[in-house]
């Protein structure tokens, strides 16, 4: 009787935890679309191997770029987060009923994003030094070696400093901010050099040299800033 | 980018139906798939060309009797349109083609729209399904890099009745289903396959078919997409891409044993330089003459997120009952700035053509008559009149919040050059004035729509204003009419500042409001049901130079209703239209048209065929009878009514290949009750047949029959006119894309006899550098056979 009522107990927290407010899987929620030059992906469990387009992304995954490198990842939900060169980032999702929160940790480079309107869906960027909750926003998102900054192009983002004083706040469009391991925000007006930085990461074109050689062509691709 | 969307647009325009009628000028008519919110484009291929001066478009949705008029943009043997979206409503769109030729005449096509029999295109309804798919890539309104060949689709937002597994992908008609990866919500195809099935350099088509849980059809998701090599060029050391299409035609016809070349030129391009967008259009014809309206165009913009200028040939858009569809050879610009906003254009909606002199009448000859012309030499001449160059002005500040509120103001000053023809008489003057609101609420569920405007014409301003003489002499005690001269002075001090102050200026009395025009409108969008009531009122004074094919002198009121049943798979369809003249009772009697329409359209699922059944009546009446006491006020009676039955079947299914079939049937009959008794009846019918066997290769098969009787009760004469006409065609892609057949042979029956052969061959020299010849002959019956050969050649500089 006593395991009986143990498997119950057992079961019902099953069902508790793993049902709850709505199923919870662990499934790919993006896919590579581009690959400019080289990058490379590991898989939660994996090693770090060449990436390809139309690579499906699960949680956990990891990307890497080097220099003169972009990839372009889309999510279910049809956000589009674009890797800069010399970046690392980790991709965490976790699918609710018909909505997915994704988590994207930068540790180093840049991204910038092109984000959905969520209706409950919760996108998140992460650096040692800033959280930042996404909503309907278009942002640059740059790790240096100890500070964060955020070029915000319309949308509005809520920050919060991980470090020092972690203040938090809302950051506008059309404001750039830079949060140091000091853990002030303090939000400003862009500047046209911000704007134009944050132009430059919405790009991703592509230049190709092509070398004619006997055996045949060699194509060169990289990435045009 | 406007070569993707045009590449895009040749694509979509093959697999819709082809419309195939006896015409003198018109060849063929295709549309791409007309779709509730969605854009649709017309495109019709012309004969003839040299005698066609313009090409108007004629069409009215559901549940109204009254066709709007737009010209179609001509250039070299094709004249095109784009209807927008709120131009579509379920469940079918009638139109018909007017050609207006350079001997002032005109044709319908088809030649039986005279008896009110036209050609009609099923909407089909815009299923909330289409967002349960969301593609990825490629990214909707790109192209596909061929270096990137991937398609990825996410089914995040797909119901849970779906059985994401089973989904289906065709691309080019080829099922690669197998060679998916399905992921939870992702669908990911790429591989080999997807590289030898696509068309690169071309437009291509992608068909998603989601399954339920027990297999049965859930939705079926079709878009096209283009596949291209670069996306454009840039140039070192500055932030500038752009690209460069140049194409160049000469085409020979021989027509009615006249032999005519016609050749020209066009270069469209686009850049982009940092924050500023930039295109250029250029079209030079040999068609060009100087005594008639023009043929060129050209076109060049520069657009930024606040400003954009337009210079050269271009339609602006302003609140419809002022200027709509007007093509304005000058500039175009507008500001942006959020909450205010403002547009305005300059230039000439006419150019200035002289008159001819038709015969010399001699000095003593009477000068009544709007078609005689006293010259220098004293004589009196009958003239055939020319155009005078005709100016417009039009500015409109316009206030915005969202897309929740707008509210503008309009204004219009046109006048004609009386310097620019010779021999030719009445230059005008015209101003208007409006204003129009919009408000959509609760996500644009709620939509109030109102606009008015009042105009003034002056219908000869030959001689100018009035003098303050003429005044005097004419008005007062002693003068013909018995208002204050000093009072009409005042009033043309103020006037003259906007209009030339005449005795030709209308509205005569403008307290009585013969010259404003006003329409209200209001859209309920609620518990899939779909609600418009309009009202509207336009009285017969009314005239805008921006907008002269509005039809006038009528008000009343339209509604109409849409109910979604069975989760979207049927609609029904009800209009309600009752319409009157004589608004300011300037007629001795009023006819009141009553229109009333009927549709329910059925759309099981997408492996089943869908049919429309729709009834449709109307009515015109005056009120005098056929037996008035007054013999000659019978002659004035109007009461007649049509009855018309449809039904329309569309099926596309999968058997071994992509078939898309339509099968069209229509009956309509006119009852006269006035002493004329002209009757009609008309029977048509019609089937659309497209295979598409691979990537290479596709068919098409349409037949059309059309059956018309013209009685004359009250002689018992009876005229019919009967014609069959059959096209069958195949479009073959050879040697990897290079080299595109195409041909087909449509012979018709009937009152006319003809037989149709084309035939053409594209061939890609270079990525960018094509060749095309076209050729087509016509045997006809009775006079002598007609050929037309066509090279033309395009570059495109990427």
């Amino acid at each position: 009787m006593k395991k009986y009522l143990l498997n119950v107990s057992v079961l019902a927290l099953a069902v508790f935890f793993f049902s709850g407010a709505g199923e919870e899987i662990n499934a790919p929620a993006a896919v590579v679309t581009k690959v400019v030059n080289t990058a490379q992906y590991k898989s939660s469990a994996g090693k770090w191997v060449d990436l390809k387009t139309g690579q499906a992304l699960s949680s956990e995954d990891m990307i890497k770029t080097s220099g003169k490198s972009l990839v372009v990842v889309k999510f279910t939900d049809n956000s589009v987060l674009k890797v800069r060169e010399n970046s690392q980032v980790k991709i965490s999702t976790l699918k609710k009923d018909k909505n997915v929160s994704k988590t994207v940790d930068v540790d180093k480079g840049s991204v910038n994003a092109s984000v959905t309107k969520q209706d409950q869906q919760d996108f998140k960027f992460k650096s040692p030094t800033l959280v930042a909750s996404v909503r309907g926003t278009s942002l640059l998102f740059g790790v240096g070696v100890d500070s964060t900054n955020i070029d915000l192009e319309n949308g509005r983002l809520f920050c919060e400093a991980q470090l020092g004083k972690q203040e938090s706040g809302d950051l506008n469009e059309q404001e750039t901010v830079l949060v140091t391991p000091e853990g002030s925000f303090k939000p400003r007006q862009m500047t046209e050099e911000d704007k134009k930085r944050f132009n430059n990461s919405a790009k991703s074109n592509v230049k190709k040299v092509i070398l004619k050689t006997p055996q045949g062509d060699i194509v060169i691709e990289y990435l045009d800033n | 980018m406007l070569n993707y969307f045009l590449k895009i647009a040749l694509f979509l325009l093959l697999p819709a139906s082809l419309i195939a009628q006896v015409s003198n000028f018109v060849t063929n008519v295709s549309m791409t798939e007309a779709k509730e919110g969605s854009e649709l484009t017309v495109k019709v291929d012309l004969t003839n060309i040299n005698d066609i001066s313009e090409v108007i478009f004629l069409y009215r949705v559901f549940g109204t009797s009254e066709f709007t008029r737009k010209d179609m943009e001509l250039s070299g043997g094709t004249a095109r349109i784009t209807l927008l979206p709120e131009d579509l409503r379920l469940p079918s769109l009638e139109y018909y083609f007017i050609i207006e030729t350079r001997n002032n005449g005109e044709e319908t096509y088809p030649l039986e729209a005279v008896a009110n029999s036209y050609l009609n295109v099923q909407v089909q309804p815009r299923s909330a399904k289409d967002d349960e798919v969301i593609v990825l890539n490629p990214e909707p309104g790109m192209p596909m890099q061929n270096d990137e060949m991937l398609i990825t689709l996410s089914l995040l937002k797909a119901s849970d009745e779906v059985d994401k597994s089973k989904t289906k992908i065709y691309v080019n008609g080829t099922d690669l289903s197998a060679d998916l990866f399905i992921a939870e919500d992702l669908v990911i195809l790429t591989g080999d396959n997807l590289v030898s099935n696509l068309r690169t350099g071309a437009s291509n088509s992608m068909r998603v078919e989601l399954y339920k849980k027990d297999g049965s059809a859930y939705h079926a998701y079709t878009a096209g997409f283009n596949v291209s090599d670069k996306v454009g060029k840039k140039v070192e050391g500055i932030p500038l891409e752009y690209y460069v299409n140049l194409r160049g035609e000469s085409r020979n016809e021989t027509v009615r044993e006249t032999n005519r070349w016609y050749n020209n030129i066009s270069l469209d391009g686009k850049a982009t330089y940092g924050a500023f967008d930039f295109d250029a259009q250029v079209y030079a014809t040999s068609e060009e003459k100087g005594f008639l309206q023009p043929y060129n165009r050209y076109k060049f913009g520069v657009y930024n997120e606040y400003f954009r200028i337009i210079g050269g040939d271009y339609t602006p858009g302003y609140q419809s009952l002022v200027m709509n569809g007007k093509r304005v050879r000058g500039v175009t610009g507008s500001v942006h700035l959020g909450f205010f906003n403002v547009q305005a254009s300059y230039g000439e909606i006419n150019r200035g053509v002289d008159g001819t002199i038709a015969e010399i009448l001699g000095p003593n000859a009477s000068l009544l008559g709007s078609d005689k012309v006293l010259l220098a030499d004293g004589n009196v001449a009958r003239v055939n009149q020319g155009t005078f160059k005709r100016n417009v002005f039009a500015v409109n500040p316009y206030f915005t919040a969202g897309e929740t509120f707008k509210l503008g103001f309009t204004y219009l000053h046109s006048k004609d050059d009386k310097t620019t023809a010779q021999y030719t008489r009445q230059p005008q003057e015209n101003v208007v004035a409006g204003t129009d609101l919009t408000i959509n609420l609760d996500d644009n569920k709620i939509q109030l729509y109102a606009q008015g405007a009042f105009s003034v014409l002056n219908k000869d301003i030959e001689t100018g204003d009035i003098s303050n003489e003429t005044i005097d002499k004419v008005f007062g005690p002693n003068g013909a009419f018995s208002g204050n001269s000093e009072d009409i002075k005042k009033i043309k001090d103020i006037l003259s500042q906007f209009i030339t102050f005449n005795q030709f200026l209308s509205p005569l009395k403008p307290e009585e409001l013969s010259s404003l025009a006003y329409e209200a409108s209001l859209a309920l969008n609620y518990f899939g049901n779909y609600f418009k009531g309009t009202y509207l009122s336009r009285g017969f004074d009314y005239n805008s130079f921006g907008n002269n094919y509005l039809r006038t002198d009528v008000s009343g009121f339209n509604l109409f209703d849409r109910v979604a049943l069975l989760d979207n798979k049927m609609f029904l369809s009800l209009g309600y239209e009752r319409l009157e003249d004589n608004r300011n009772k300037t007629k001795f009697a009023t006819t009141a048209f009553t229109n009333f329409n009927a549709s329910i359209s059925y759309y099981p699922s997408f492996d089943l065929p869908g049919v429309i059944l729709s009834y449709s009546r109307n009515e015109n009446n005056n009120g005098i009878l056929s037996t008035d006491p007054d013999i000659q006020r019978r002659t004035y009676g109007i009461d007649d009514y049509t009855n018309r039955f449809g039904v329309q079947v569309t099926y596309r299914f999968f058997a071994g290949y992509n078939h898309n079939l339509s099968a069209t049937g229509s009956f309509a009959s006119r009852k006269d009750n006035t002493v004329f008794k002209f009757d009609a009846n008309n029977t048509m019918l019609g089937l659309n047949y497209a295979t598409e066997w691979s990537k290479s290769l596709q068919s098409f098969l349409t037949l059309n029959m059309s059956n018309n009787e013209i009685i004359n009760g009250s002689l018992n004469t009876t005229q019919t006119f009967n014609i069959t006409s059959i096209v069958a065609g195949a479009k073959y892609y050879l040697m990897q894309n290079k080299l595109v057949l195409n041909g087909s042979v449509a012979p018709t029956f009937g009152d006319l006899k003809r037989y149709a052969f084309d035939a053409s061959a594209l061939y890609y020299i270079l990525q960018n550098l094509s060749l095309q010849l076209q050729v087509r002959y016509l045997v006809n019956d009775g006079f002598a056979n007609d050929s037309i050969v066509g090279l033309t050649s395009r570059y495109e500089l990427r």
